[in-house]
């Protein structure tokens, strides 16, 4: 994977919320919604990112974008740091980051029509040209919107109607033209598919494959779906609690998985085959995903690990490479 | 074996501003003693619609209901309230898709289980005690001495929805709706609750119904599959046929869409064009017609029936169709 240029460096990322309370808003605690998250994204790839609801994956995507200010840790773009940029810069930065996100019917202000809606990320930011940023006028974005329309496989007649007019899927494929518009070079998918129907989530995620082949994009695909994420990603992390516990490319992920949260996840995703089905084994996980805000000493998972020893109760695993690019952070491979 | 349910031609229609709403259109199904039946179909495709109708959970007007649903020799939908009243939540029992929204918030847990309890048989005091720890234990709770007094906001989503089966459990149903209840919930979570319906089902031999959008879930639960589109059944089967040597355009199309997590190739998914039809707007013929890829001229025209392709196996499709490889 070496070969590759890196696009994203992520190092011990960390976004906590505090907790307050009292009458003078003290703060007695807080969220750690991400607790030292470190991987890198290559260019031109799809890195899945899957775990369970509240383990911090929508988190990672929104700090990393900025959106959310890091608690801690470092976000290098393209080797120049995010984390220090600050108004005007990091605005200008956005447009090479944009985002699709989870909720179809949230994301789209239902007041604007299609077409205000895919332009405005150029009233704000000017269009792409190959010597940088230029305002465009009016009859530019419109050509551009027409352009974008068709894209994403919606007919510009569409540019004049309002978002209540339109289908899930439709809507999901508005805001993919809305991401586009700038050209940028990397999409944060955070769940793009997991409102939509099963004969729909297929024309998207078709979509966004034709359109990372054509733009050369890059993908952080956010899920929890992993079936789904394997289909798309180059290569997966998988996290837990605020950590990602394993990161690997996506055949050695499903072939040779390492972390026992992993293989417990893997076992629990149904396989729509009756046959394989019958004969696979399952490991049922007990118990549910701890509280965030009041993690288990020692290693994340322990609380529900089949397999945990006695270190796993004291000491925090590292997330260490034990093979060329599979990272895993647990005890029995230390 | 006789069959505990058998429902015919049930039909569900609402009036609305805009017009009739064609919700169920006509499916007619059984089900055995001890059977799981899966009602496998896409939002708005009547899956749950229907089971409403039966148990007279959906208000007339506006919706209107035909047909007949015979459970032990009674007609569902010729009972009056109160006479279903006695039926729902003792010899069937439902569970739902959300957990929280289906408990009340300001009851605990156990006043919950009580209340089911209560309606239902003549049991004391004691008696009815025992029972809600027992159900409690029964569906997997630890500590349920504890967690009785306990209120839902107290239970994470998978313990409510333990919670809610234990509810439907109380009077020992001989038939189990359950709609999508694992939709909201994480897979490690799922697998649990899928397990646990499993074993039950097992142990007290009761029929279930399974109604929800995942054929994967399906595939390692169920008896029998039915697959809904636009309120028709358009197959059915025993489930290793459904998947091995599926008819329907649709059901092909659905299959060729979920990617695998076994699969080694990389290729694009097969994707059904288009979008579900308007229930309102109702197209005649084949409501799979405008998004079908072997749509013939006579598809336009005429709606199918089911007819049957194979043991136990029925599809509602004018052209011959044979899964390829």
């Amino acid at each position: 994977m070496s070969d590759k240029a890196t696009l994203l460096q992520i190092r011990d990322l960390k976004k906590h919320f505090p907790i307050r309370a009292g009458l003078l808003k003290r703060q007695v605690g807080a969220v750690k919604a991400v607790d030292g998250v470190s991987f890198d994204i290559y260019q031109g790839e799809t890195l899945g990112l899957v775990g369970e609801s509240g383990c911090g994956k929508s988190t990672t995507g929104r700090t990393i974008l900025q959106l959310e200010t890091p608690t801690a840790g470092e976000v290098d773009f393209n080797a120049e740091s995010l984390n220090t940029l600050k108004g005007r810069s990091l605005r200008q930065k956005r447009r090479e980051m944009q985002m699709i996100y989870q909720d179809p019917y949230a994301s789209l202000n239902p007041r604007m029509t299609i077409g205000q809606i895919v332009a405005e990320p150029m009233v704000i930011h000017g269009m792409k040209t190959e010597n940088g940023y230029r305002k465009a006028t009016a009859s530019e974005r419109n050509e551009r919107v027409y352009e974008l329309l068709e894209l994403v496989g919606l007919t510009p007649a569409f540019i004049n109607r309002f978002p209540h007019e339109f289908s899930g899927g439709q809507r999901q494929r508005i805001g993919i033209a809305r991401a586009l518009a700038l050209q940028p070079s990397f999409i944060v998918c955070d769940e793009p598919i997991a409102a939509l129907d099963v004969s729909i989530q297929a024309q998207v995620v078709n979509l966004l494959e034709k359109l990372q082949k054509e733009f050369d994009l890059t993908y952080l695909f956010i899920a929890h779906d992993l079936s789904m994420v394997r289909h798309i990603s180059d290569r997966i992390a998988v996290m837990y609690l605020g950590k990602v516990v394993e990161l690997t490319d996506r055949d050695s992920l499903y072939k040779n998985a390492k972390h026992p949260y992993t293989k417990a996840l893997l076992s629990a995703v149904p396989i729509p085959d009756p046959e394989v089905e019958e004969t696979r084994e399952r490991i049922i996980l007990e118990g549910d995903v701890p509280n965030p805000a009041n993690p288990p000493q020692g290693c994340n998972f322990c609380t529900r690990c089949p397999l945990a020893e006695a270190i796993c109760f004291t000491a925090e695993p590292a997330f260490w490479e034990i093979e060329a690019g599979h990272w895993v952070a647990c005890h029995l491979y230390e | 074996m006789a069959p505990i349910l058998k429902v015919e031609n049930l039909q569900t229609q609402f009036n609305s501003e805009e017009g009739l709403v064609h919700a169920v259109n006509g499916i007619s199904y059984q089900l055995n003693t001890g059977e799981i039946l899966g009602i496998v179909g896409e939002s708005g495709s009547g899956k749950s619609v229907s089971v409403l109708s039966l148990m007279g959970l959906i208000p007339q007007p506006p919706a209107k209901i035909t047909g007949t649903a015979f459970f032990e020799g009674k007609d569902l939908l010729q009972l009056s309230d109160d006479e279903l009243r006695k039926i729902r939540g003792n010899k069937v029992a439902m569970i739902f898709q959300d957990p929280m929204t289906s408990l009340n918030p300001v009851l605990t847990i156990g006043e919950q289980i009580r209340e089911a309890i209560e309606e239902h048989t003549d049991l004391n005091e004691e008696a009815t005690n025992a029972r809600i720890i027992e159900l409690l234990s029964l569906v997997g709770i630890p500590t349920p001495e504890d967690r009785v007094s306990q209120y839902p906001h107290q239970f994470s989503g998978g313990m409510r929805q333990r919670a809610m089966i234990a509810i439907g459990l109380a009077c020992a149903p001989q038939l189990l709706i359950a709609d999508e209840p694992t939709t909201a919930l994480d897979v490690t979570i799922q697998a649990q609750i899928v397990d646990l319906v499993k074993r039950l089902q097992d142990e007290i031999g009761m029929a279930v119904i399974w109604i929800t959008h995942d054929l994967g879930v399906v595939a390692g639960l169920v008896n029998r599959v039915a697959v809904m589109y636009a309120g028709y059944i358009v197959e059915t089967a025993p489930v290793k046929t459904l998947y091995k040597d599926p008819r329907h355009p649709y059901t092909l199309g659905l299959l060729g869409s979920l990617p695998r997590l076994d699969e080694d190739t990389h290729q694009p998914l097969v994707s059904i064009d288009g979008m579900p039809p308007d229930l309102i707007d109702y197209p005649t013929g084949c409501p799979f017609a405008p998004r079908c890829t072997y749509v013939i001229d006579r598809c336009q025209t005429e709606n199918p029936t089911l007819q049957s392709v194979g043991d136990e196996h029925q599809s509602a499709c004018w052209v011959e169709i044979q899964k390829e490889g």
